[in-house]
């Protein structure tokens, strides 16, 4: 157990854990972005910055990777923070608009108005959550960044349909701005944002689509499951039907 | 050349070399850098030696006993295709291919100065034959340059002829690595890259990690566009890196060494890389060095192109092969750095200035210099100053010594304005701060910083808003995008800049871009984003009036951005004389001969050749 | 979509065994076969992430990354503008917007026949000289837009100045 204190509170943290952890454990809220616990740490928002104090220096560090210390303290939010963190929604809703995800987030932080120029050119913050789960997680790499400084963006490679993606939605899902849609019709899925369609599989049991022709492979390739498993929906599996 | 396995090869070979170069005291010396070859260089050298061969002699020479040297950069290289000839130093500028005969037979062979081909006295117009005269020189310190002209930077034999590799064999062979580690700390050397971090503690940190294998990195990324003292050490003197690394990794522990060349640096690369080629040939690099039982190597490692790659935890991506983007270092690279292993990394004027310390020890080094910065530093001398090159001051130097003294000023007759430090991470300084000594500490006092060593002169006619603004297109370029306020802040800065470059910002812009720039500072990831804003704040902080200028009054006082200026002809001075017209490139001036002619403003493209070519300055900026 | 000139697999394979198949060493190896074929072509890239198994994203980010690399094929003739700071203060602005107002590309494209490319650079290290401008690896000093033009004509790049 580390000890440290975080706004005044006295809190006993695990070691090797991130101050915003900690945080969270407490109780205290701190604006992140960029983070999410199915990857590691990523420290490109910068939403979740904080003051850490430590033999009488202070500084400026991002909660999500800043591993807890015996004694610091911590301050979430003094004046130069939500400066800071305004500033920092301000440049983001500039860039994509005020989508509700961001909007919520503003009220909460005290954004009152956007006072930049340029506005609404792309819809993705560049968190780079997407990138990271399709990598770290499902390990399909379908998705990555292109360019550099300004330019950087999303997209997947050549910005055309790959083999790769399994349009299994994990990015979907981790999007904090929602922006990456999912259409499924007619036996098919879609990813338009990646290009990307694929088939859907249906139960061989019940009869519904249950995953993308892609993802049953993948498991195939991984587990060497038979066709048998591969093609009974995992509601139909836990119920013991077979075909 | 035969291997070195032990102390005493070392020091035979040094012996025998010595005395073999002694043999031939009289010899010449042509820059042969990226810099002079670009101006010609290459075709003297090639001029000199058929001359030397016309008259009888090898001019390849035996082995270290050369009469014709192509050297490392001498620097001055506004004056540039130089030739020098030793042991006097007399000191030839402008050289043409032609001139090579006249100096083969008059000053080689007979003693004569030529003095149409000497430097002169800019006040006094009296010629100065050598080089040590030459105000240029005279107000410098050289140690880390002074190879610079005397040696063939190719050639090991030529290093070790004139005490290459005794520091490494001091070190190896007298000291142990704590001493090693202690004597630089004594030192007080600060890394030269652009932080100033004391090397030392860095190495120190290093050394006490306990690891089965650990890396030391040169950065010879070298990203400030307007510096390039890397680019000359590397190639005018590779050897003094190549030693520094090796002492480094002996004191620190490591096994394996990279050097990280700009790609835009082919001969920096070339040179580097037979460097180390030959120190393994000598058998310098390896195993069991001198002997001694250390082993070592290094390997280069190409760049693709990016400033932030000079970012330390971006550099080590890159080496790893990865897409050059920072991350947070709350962990030390001498702990967990290239392949999360311990790590130094140095920048390459950093590594040159260790075998000086292990030589003549670091009390003599703590003799130049600041109370708290040591040694000298090479900056880079360019823009509006008349004498332009590599200039190497001890630290503490001031501004103005270096700018007047051996810049020579301004180069033409308009005024000096500002200086800018510290590339695109520093600041632009007014005049008032002339008598400031450079060192880290003054120069980040002052808003700006000690950079990589790039000093730019600025005169009346450089627009300070410009200047910002050319900083920040340049960063938000040259910005990895991972982090939200560089890559973000520095698009909206570079919108707001262009804005008051265009005469259409308004006053409530200048305060947002100052809050702006101090957000972006605050909450970037890394040095770059960190940094980004001094250009910006500087500028609003010593040249404030000259925004409200564009800002309020729609005017560019230094007649630079384009949307505010119009050209156009006085026609009390215009004879008519089609010049102008013939060359404008878009058709925008009317009049026939004889006539006076007009500028038709909206088809202007602001180019400015009717003014470069009009012999009548009938051509000005409203 | 023209045929490359060597067969990506084997230029590919050809440079990785220069580097031992070790795929740190991915920004030489991609530069290497951009010597090749001019630029990077989509199959190369591909073959690339074939033969070292490291994720094609990955590779393309790198590619899109680095100033060094290119996507698409380049002009004949390659011009380069240092817009170093040193040149910058010199004027280096105005000869790059005279040529790209003379060659009708802007800065860092080419044209659409594929002669010209008109591109930037940071700082070649050569700032006593500058304004600096290469063509096709030849350095020209002391660059003003007169200068320029009079060099693009002698190099029949314009017929006439106005
Ligand atoms: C954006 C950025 C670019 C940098 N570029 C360079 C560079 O080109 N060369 C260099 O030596 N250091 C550069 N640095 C500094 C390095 O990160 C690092 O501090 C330095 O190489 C350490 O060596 P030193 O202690 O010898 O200075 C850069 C830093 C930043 C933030
Ligand atoms: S698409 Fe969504 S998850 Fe992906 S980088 Fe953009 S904002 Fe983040
Ligand atoms: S500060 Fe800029 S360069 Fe550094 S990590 Fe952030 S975006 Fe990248
Ligand atoms: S949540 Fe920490 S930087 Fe984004």
């Amino acid at each position: 157990m580390v000890k440290i204190t975080i706004d005044g509170k006295k809190i006993s943290a695990k070691e090797g854990e991130t101050v915003l952890k900690a945080a969270q454990r407490a109780g205290i809220f701190i604006p992140t972005l960029c983070n999410n616990d199915a990857v590691k740490p990523y420290s490109a928002c910068r939403m979740c910055l904080v003051e850490v104090a430590k033999n009488g220096r202070t500084k400026l560090v991002t909660s999500c990777d800043y591993p807890v210390e015996e004694g610091i303290e911590v301050n979430t939010n003094t004046e130069r923070i939500q400066r800071d963190r305004k500033v920092i929604l301000e440049l983001l809703i500039a860039r994509t608009g005020e989508t509700p995800e961001l909007k919520k987030l503003a009220e909460k932080v005290g954004v009152k108005e956007v006072r930049f120029k340029v506005r609404n050119f792309d819809d993705c913050i560049l968190c780079g959550l997407c990138v990271r789960v399709c990598d770290e997680v499902v390990g399909a790499h379908a998705i990555g960044f292109r360019g550099r400084g300004m330019e950087r963006e999303v997209v997947p490679p050549f910005d055309v349909e790959n083999e790769q993606c399994l349009a299994c939605g994990a990015c979907a899902e981790i999007c904090p701005v929602n922006i990456i849609d999912i259409f499924e019709h007619d036996g098919t899925r879609e990813l338009p944002k990646w290009h990307k369609k694929s088939r859907l599989v249906a139960c061989r049991v019940c009869g519904k689509y249950f995953a993308t022709e892609e993802e049953i492979e993948m498991i195939r390739a991984k587990t060497g499951l038979p066709d048998e498993i591969l093609y009974v929906c995992p509601d139909c599996r836990e119920h013991n039907f077979t075909i | 050349m035969r291997s070195i396995r032990k102390k005493e090869d070392l020091l035979n070979l040094y012996e025998n070399l010595r005395k073999e170069r002694e043999k031939q005291g009289k010899f010449i010396s042509v820059c042969v850098d990226t810099g002079c070859l670009a101006t010609g260089s290459g075709a003297v050298f090639s001029a000199l030696k058929e001359e030397i061969a016309k008259a009888g002699l090898n001019p390849e020479g035996e082995g270290v006993k050369k009469i014709l040297r192509g050297t490392g950069s001498l620097g001055f290289d506004s004056e540039n295709p130089v030739v020098v000839i030793y042991p006097e130093k007399i000191f030839y500028r402008k050289v043409r291919p032609g001139d090579a005969k006249y100096i083969v037979h008059k000053t080689l062979l007979n003693g004569e100065i030529i003095e149409r081909l000497l430097y002169k006295d800019p006040e006094t117009n009296e010629p100065i034959p050598y080089l040590d005269d030459i105000p240029f020189y005279k107000h410098q310190k050289r140690l880390l340059l002074a190879n610079h002209g005397i040696i063939d930077p190719l050639s090991i034999e030529e290093y070790i002829s004139i005490g290459g590799y005794q520091a490494l064999l001091k070190a190896l062979t007298e000291m142990e690595p704590p001493q090693i580690v202690e004597e630089v700390k004594k030192s007080k050397l600060r890394g030269r890259g652009g932080a100033g971090f004391p090397t030392g503690i860095k190495w120190e940190d290093a050394a006490k990690r306990d690891s089965d294998i650990k890396y030391v990195i040169c950065n010879a990324d070298e990203g400030d566009p307007g510096a390039y003292m890397d680019r000359s050490l590397l190639e005018g003197d590779p050897h003094s890196v190549v030693e520094g690394m090796i002492i480094g990794a002996y004191a620190v522990g490591a096994s394996h060494g990279y050097i990280y060349v700009r790609r835009e640096y082919p001969k920096a690369l070339e040179s580097a890389t037979k460097a180390i080629e030959d120190a393994r040939e000598a058998g310098l690099l390896g195993d069991n060095i001198l002997g001694t039982g250390f082993s070592f190597d290094i390997e280069i490692a190409r760049g693709g192109g990016a400033f932030v790659a000079g970012e330390s935890t971006a550099l080590m991506a890159s080496i790893e092969g990865k897409p050059a983007e920072p991350h947070t270092k709350y962990i030390h690279a001498t702990q967990a750095g290239l392949y999360s292993k311990p790590t130094v990394l140095n920048n390459v004027e950093t590594w040159a200035n260790v075998p000086i310390i292990i030589n003549k020890g670091a009390d003599w080094y703590g003799n130049i210099g600041t109370e708290k910065s040591k040694g000298t530093k090479i900056f880079s001398l360019v823009g509006a100053v008349k004498n332009s090159g590599l200039v190497e001051v001890p630290i503490g130097t001031t501004l103005r010594e270096v700018i007047f003294d051996i810049g020579g000023g301004i180069a033409s007759e308009k005024k000096f304005k500002a200086v800018q430090t510290g590339g695109p991470s520093g600041g632009v300084l007014p005049e008032s701060l002339l008598d400031m000594p450079i060192d880290f500490d003054t120069l980040t006092k002052a808003g700006s910083m000690m950079g990589s060593g790039g000093m730019i002169i600025m005169d009346e006619h450089t627009c300070m808003v410009d200047v910002a603004r050319y900083y920040i297109d340049f960063l938000s370029k040259e910005s990895c995008g991972k982090c939200t306020p560089c890559r973000e802040g520095l698009r909206q800065m570079l919108d707001i800049l262009t804005r008051i470059t265009q005469g259409e910002a308004t006053m409530d812009d200048l305060d947002l871009l100052e809050e702006l720039s101090y957000v972006v500072k605050d909450a970037s990831l890394c040095g770059l984003g960190q940094t980004a804003p001094n250009p910006v704040l500087s500028t609003l902080k010593y040249f404030r009036d000259e925004y409200v200028a564009h800002v309020r009054d729609k005017h560019c006082p230094a007649g630079v951005c384009a949307a505010l200026i119009e050209y156009e002809i006085i026609p009390e001075k215009c004879t008519g004389c089609l010049a102008c017209k013939v060359r404008c490139p878009v058709g925008a001036i009317e009049g026939e001969k004889g006539e006076v002619h007009k500028i038709d403003p909206d088809k202007c493209i602001r180019c400015g050749i009717c003014m470069e070519v009009c012999t009548f300055d009938a051509v000005r900026i409203k | 979509m023209p045929q490359l000139p060597v067969e990506p697999a084997k230029a590919v394979s050809e440079i990785l065994s220069r580097y031992h198949g070790d795929p740190a060493r991915m920004i030489e190896i991609l530069q290497d076969l951009q010597e090749i074929y001019r630029y990077l072509p989509k199959e190369v890239i591909e073959e690339v992430s074939h033969q070292t198994e490291i994720p094609i994203n990955r590779i393309y980010h790198i590619a899109t990354f680095y100033k060094a690399f290119h996507l698409e094929p380049r002009g004949e003739t390659i011009i380069t503008v240092c817009t170093g700071t040193a040149c910058h203060v010199r004027g280096s602005f105005r000869t790059l917007d005279l040529l790209s107002e003379r060659l009708g590309v802007k800065p860092n494209e080419t044209s659409g026949d594929l002669k010209y490319t008109l591109e930037t650079v940071g700082c070649v290290g050569a700032c006593a000289l500058g304004p600096i401008v290469i063509i096709n690896g030849k350095y020209y000093g002391h660059m003003t837009p007169d200068r320029m033009d009079r060099v693009l004509k002698r190099m029949g790049i314009i017929e006439k100045y106005s």
